[in-house]
């Protein structure tokens, strides 16, 4: 069923066909492709070698892994989103057991909810990119993560090369592309081979290689304003805004990205780009959540993702029993809240930017938000993401860019032709 | 499902193993990870030295589907064959000079099945963007 949109989202947009659930298929009538062909450097011998390489989305969030795929036959982009938790895997006696993971001889581990609900959720590094990737269990979790993907996006298990654009915090950018000592970090997933078993719930083990034989690193904001900006094609949308702002209030960080769209004298739109970290993100929140369940009940001891999870879920597990928490929930956004708005309150009082709020803290500080810019704008003027794309539009947006990168370093491969009618109601 | 039973490999000829070292000390690859690539590929190209059985399967392997599985496996080896010009077919694989690796007279073309894009799946002007802005590049172009 097709819903009205914003006026401030253009319907050829990609953000207008993912909030209407509409196929992804071009103006051609194709599908958007899903694999590139090129050639990559061989990391043993040094020598390029062909291969065909599936596109995949990351955005790599200190709350959550978010990954964007084509789905193996139909044409529509799938997100999944893992916790960023991580707990070495146990052994289920009796009941339908939780499904494992093992990289490259690893120890057997749990991820996402499943680890958090455990006793012994260990936490993974929070923070920049080169702080997170050199722990070992963080890249079995990002490929643990990788698998969920293609499962969720109906690929079989077997061996899959990878062409990634991978989501980073924005400062970690500079106009030559990713900084150095980034560079450094992500080349750790770069071109290594990963086996990967997989055990299921209920005891069924399955076998992957994964290989990222191209990681493609772009300012996690700004998958938010491609996914506004560009339509199926990875044609700019026509449009009267001349800077837009990306308020990205994520689990770790809370960032803008600010893009200047300038149009010149041959019909094209030069774009400039400034993105800055402003703050933190619900992360704020959430230990302010932690301190107080702590002082309500002294032998609860929360994780950073497991606070996450109770703004998220708005409970909290006391006794064995699951209790509402949103009392405590209410307290600490009222108290906390603040201190992420303050950070933002000079872009919003710029009545100049048009404004589009995403991240998973826009949902939980939306009211406020909406308080603070409805004096002052008209409804076309600004933009709360759908709160069910909140945490997935830049790694949807950043699909969009694995594609751009991918067709000039490779060719893209056509995925089949679509013949489809909408109906409209 | 991956078999449990444990395999003793003996009599792996000295220099194999010298490379199987020099590989893992040069990826970070574990020693035993890189036997079980090597085994992994190596059974894929055992499996096409034996005749077919009366199904027409190689080692109960469809021959369509071994083949799609030994493309990924081979393809380094195959272009590696190509650059030495020690491909069995290579006098068959002539390309134009435009078409190869700058600094190797006898490297393989970047893309020698492939026509010019004349219809592009996907617009430039994204790409375009992403490169006036320093995004898109990939880690192979740094």
């Amino acid at each position: 069923m097709l819903t009205a949109l914003h006026p401030a989202i253009h319907p050829d947009s990609v953000l207008a066909k993912v909030c209407q659930v509409c196929p992804l298929i071009t103006s051609k009538g194709q599908e958007l492709p899903r694999h590139v062909s090129l050639h990559v450097m061989d990391a043993i011998t040094q020598l390029p070698i062909a291969t065909t390489a599936l596109l995949v989305a990351i955005d790599n969030g200190n709350d959550a892994f978010k990954g964007a795929i084509m789905h193996a036959t139909l044409p529509q982009l799938v997100t999944r989103r893992v916790v960023t938790a991580y707990a070495p895997a146990k052994t289920i006696r009796v009941g339908e057991g939780i499904t494992s993971y093992q990289v490259n001889g690893s120890e057997r581990f749990w991820i996402g909810d499943e680890a958090i609900n455990t006793q012994q959720s260990e936490g993974l590094p929070v923070g920049f990119t080169t702080e997170r990737l050199p722990d070992e269990r963080f890249q079995s979790y990002i490929v643990a993560c990788l698998v969920e993907v293609l499962l969720e996006a109906g690929y079989e298990p077997a061996g899959y090369d990878l062409y990634t654009s991978f989501g980073i915090p924005n400062e970690e950018m500079t106009l030559h592309g990713a900084r150095p000592d980034v560079t450094s970090a992500l080349r750790l997933l770069h071109h290594t081979p990963f086996a990967i078993e997989r055990a299921d719930e209920h005891g069924q083990v399955t076998s992957w290689t994964i290989r990222l034989v191209e990681l493609s690193p772009y300012p996690q904001s700004f998958g938010t304003f491609s996914a506004w900006y560009y339509t199926v094609d990875g044609k700019p949308i026509t449009t009267t805004v001349v800077r837009h702002v990306t308020l990205d209030i994520g689990g770790g960080q809370c960032h803008d990205c600010a893009v200047d769209l300038d149009p010149r004298s041959d019909g094209r739109v030069k774009l400039r780009m400034s993105a800055n970290l402003l703050g933190e993100g619900t992360i704020v929140m959430a230990r302010a959540a932690r301190d107080a369940i702590r002082a309500a009940h002294p032998g609860i001891h929360l994780s950073d993702a497991e606070a996450q999870q109770v703004l998220l879920t708005r409970t909290v597990v006391v006794g064995g029993h699951r209790l509402a928490a949103d009392d405590i929930v209410e307290e600490v956004i009222a108290a906390r809240g603040q201190h992420i708005l303050t950070r933002m309150l000079p872009l919003v009082q710029e009545v100049r930017n048009f404004l589009m709020f995403t991240g998973g803290g826009s949902a939980l500080l939306e009211s406020t938000l909406r308080e603070m810019v409805l004096p002052t704008r008209a409804t076309h003027e600004y933009l709360f993401v759908p709160r069910e794309l909140t945490p997935v539009l830049n790694v949807i947006g950043g699909y969009m860019l694995a594609l751009a990168s991918a067709g000039r370093m490779g060719k893209l491969l056509a995925s089949p032709r679509h013949s489809i009618s909408i109906e409209m109601k | 499902m991956m078999s449990t039973n444990a395999i003793s490999l003996r009599n792996i000829p000295a220099e194999v193993a010298t490379i199987a070292e020099a590989i893992a000390q040069q990826t970070g690859l574990s020693l035993t990870d890189v036997y079980r690539l090597a085994l992994a590929s190596g059974v894929l190209v055992e499996a096409t030295k034996i005749t077919p059985d009366r199904e027409g399967t190689y080692a109960g392997l469809d021959g369509a589907y071994l083949a799609r599985a030994l493309r990924r496996h081979l393809g380094s080896a195959i272009d590696l064959l190509l650059a030495y010009g020690e491909h069995p077919a290579s006098s068959m694989l002539a390309y134009p000079p435009s078409t190869r690796v700058a600094g190797s007279e006898d490297a393989p073309p970047l893309m020698p099945d492939e026509e010019p894009d004349t219809d592009p799946l996907f617009d430039s002007s994204l790409g375009d963007d992403l490169e006036s802005l320093g995004i898109g590049l990939g880690l192979s172009e740094r």
